[in-house]
């Protein structure tokens, strides 16, 4: 059965012949969202902007392995995804940075202190913690859709959400504040 | 899960974005950079394929005649550019001289810089030999010149940094380990692999320096440092922000590489050429690295070129040690072990634009004109460090021969 051109299906397959513009169509809207998903697990925005990259190299070559019928949005965000959780792999023992001096303009002036902790309690977070919530709160990805990102089964990526925010410890500065 | 809480943790997520805001270009460079290494890939992979269906059909066909099948796919595997460069040099021109004069102070073009077997004074030439003369100020006597930007606007004797007018700029930092110091492609930085301290064990550090800054170091620990290993720069780019560092060992074989990015000193890649080694160079831009690897027979080696990113084969040349690129990256300086000859070749094409047959104490060393595509080959070693031929080599083949025991900075 053909697919109708200008529809998902029909640029995936366009994209699979070759076609430039219909991979651009396809890929171009998601790599906002996949780079603030790659600056959110790693930390880094030029490893960010690597990842991103990597992403979508990877996208146009293993594209003959996508089906025509399956949603571009969680196949293309699971290979970052995956990208940025084995450059944390390697991280630890490739490099020792120099640390960067926090300015007191990443905390404007207005911040209270319960917005300060939970920033330092969002860092602590592991890296697929902060991208299971920012899937899920920021980007307003359904939960059986950042299961598919995560690779994780949609059980268990409500319960991730879940203890995610248990970590953040949100009820106790809900009181504070 | 209430809304309040929603809206405080899309709120946090939004001020870390904020300090890390997409680069506009990020689309168009990420699937243009997609489907450009995909081509590179597939040009790869297509003479192979091919040669595979060739050879599948010689078997089927004519099942009788083995050997013929294989003589067929042989013929065909090998892709563009793996010809060995031709045994025949190309005619060598005459000598040219240069003037005594001083170089002209209003010459803003590239130069290589210079100086002649027994002389002290250093000397200029532009790339296309037209304008050439002795530099209006000059170090201290003895102070030889060991490095150069690559556009000549400056250069380093007795660890001081000096402009093409002879003003002093700066004491380096790390006065006296200047020799493995690499200017920047832009000439802002000088690029250095150091150990943290010079004893054995130590980590290494890739640095920078701003002459009469405190350097800067981009990494630290990504080697431990061998007193009887030297950590060459090979590529050093704020543009391309990429460095790229080797460990040669006690020959002149790389036994690691890495490619870094410059600005934050994360590790794009490593590569570890085992106990082997291979002998590596890098374009300026530290895009592309050419590696040399022995073939069985030691003498002769058959040259990978990569990209240095992420190792995505390119091309090849058999009979051939790369030693440098040009500035455009598409013309590589090397040798064959067979002919010892030296050879200017398009490694896309494999074809040999330049070669000059090898002189005593052999290949010399190269650097590229690094706003037109000339380089400048050195040949032969007579008595220490004066070298005995250097050729200034135009993309079209045609080359200029400087005087005997020209001796500038050239990148071994």
């Amino acid at each position: 059965m053909g697919t109708v051109p200008g529809t998902e299906a029909g640029l995936i397959e366009s994209a699979r012949a070759g076609d430039e513009a219909a991979f651009d169509a396809l890929v171009g809207p998601l790599i906002e969202p996949a780079y603030k998903l790659a600056v959110v697990m790693l930390r880094d925005s030029q490893e960010a902007q690597d990842a991103v990259q990597e992403t979508c190299f990877k996208a146009w070559t293993k594209l003959p392995q996508l089906r025509p019928d399956s949603p571009m949005r969680p196949w293309f965000l699971a290979i970052l995804a995956n990208h940025c959780r084995t450059v944390r792999r390697t991280r630890w023992w490739s490099v020792v940075k120099v640390p960067s001096i926090r300015g007191r303009e990443d905390f404007p002036g207005g911040a209270i202190d319960s917005d300060l902790d939970l920033n330092r309690a969002l860092g602590k977070l592991s890296a697929t913690d902060r991208a299971a919530l920012f899937l899920f709160f920021s980007l307003d990805v359904p939960l059986v859709e950042v299961a598919r990102i995560l690779k994780i089964s949609p059980q268990a990526a409500k319960s991730r959400v879940h203890r995610a925010v248990v970590k953040l410890r949100l009820n106790m500065v809900e009181v504070a504040g | 899960m209430t809304n309040r809480q929603r809206d405080r943790i899309t709120a946090a997520f939004e001020q870390e974005l904020a300090r890390s805001p997409m680069p506009p270009a990020l689309r168009a460079e990420s699937v243009r950079a997609a489907v450009h290494q995909r081509r590179d890939l597939e040009s790869q992979r297509q003479p192979w394929a091919l040669a595979l269906v060739a050879g599948l059909l010689a078997v089927a066909v004519v099942a009788t005649l083995v050997f013929g099948a294989r003589e067929s796919i042989h013929k065909a595997g090998p892709a563009p550019g793996t010809s060995p460069p031709s045994a025949t040099p190309t005619p060598s021109p005459s000598r040219i001289s240069v003037s005594d004069s001083q170089f002209p102070a209003t010459y803003s073009g590239p130069v290589l810089l210079f100086q002649i077997g027994g002389e002290s004074q250093l000397r200029a030439i532009s790339w296309d030999a037209s304008t050439s003369g002795v530099l209006g100020g000059q170090p201290p006597a003895g102070a030889g010149m060991s490095a150069q930007s690559p556009d000549g606007s400056r250069y380093i004797a007795g660890g001081i940094v000096y402009d093409r007018q002879g003003r002093r700029l700066a004491t380096l930092p790390c006065a006296g380990k200047d020799n493995s110091a690499t200017f920047s492609a832009d000439v802002q930085l000088l690029c250095k692999a150091e150990p943290k301290t010079r004893v054995t064990g130590s980590v290494m550090r890739l640095e920078t320096d701003v002459p009469g800054q405190a350097p800067r170091i981009v990494a630290s620990g990504f080697a431990i440092y061998g007193d009887n290993s030297t950590y060459p720069v090979l590529a050093c780019d704020v543009a391309t922000d990429r460095a790229i560092v080797a460990v040669l060992g006690q020959g002149v074989s790389a036994g690691r590489l890495w490619v870094f990015r410059l600005s934050t000193g994360a590790i794009i890649r490593t590569v570890d050429y085992g106990p082997e080694g291979a002998w590596v160079t890098a374009t300026a831009d530290g895009s592309i690295i050419a590696e040399s690897v022995p073939t069985g027979n030691s003498h002769v080696s058959t040259t990978t070129i990569r990209r240095a990113d992420n190792g995505v084969k390119l091309g090849t040349l058999s009979d051939f040690i790369a030693h440098g690129f040009s500035s455009n990256n598409s013309l590589l300086v090397g040798q064959t072990a067979q002919t010892t000859l030296a050879a200017l070749v398009d490694w896309r094409s494999g074809k040999q634009l330049w070669s000059s047959a090898g002189l005593p104490g052999g290949y010399g060393g190269v650097r590229a004109d690094p706003t037109g595509n000339r380089v400048a080959i050195g040949l032969g070693f007579v008595g220490g460090s004066d070298q005995a031929d250097v050729y200034i080599v135009a993309p079209d083949g045609s080359a200029v021969l400087m005087p005997a025991h020209t001796w500038p900075v050239l990148q071994y």
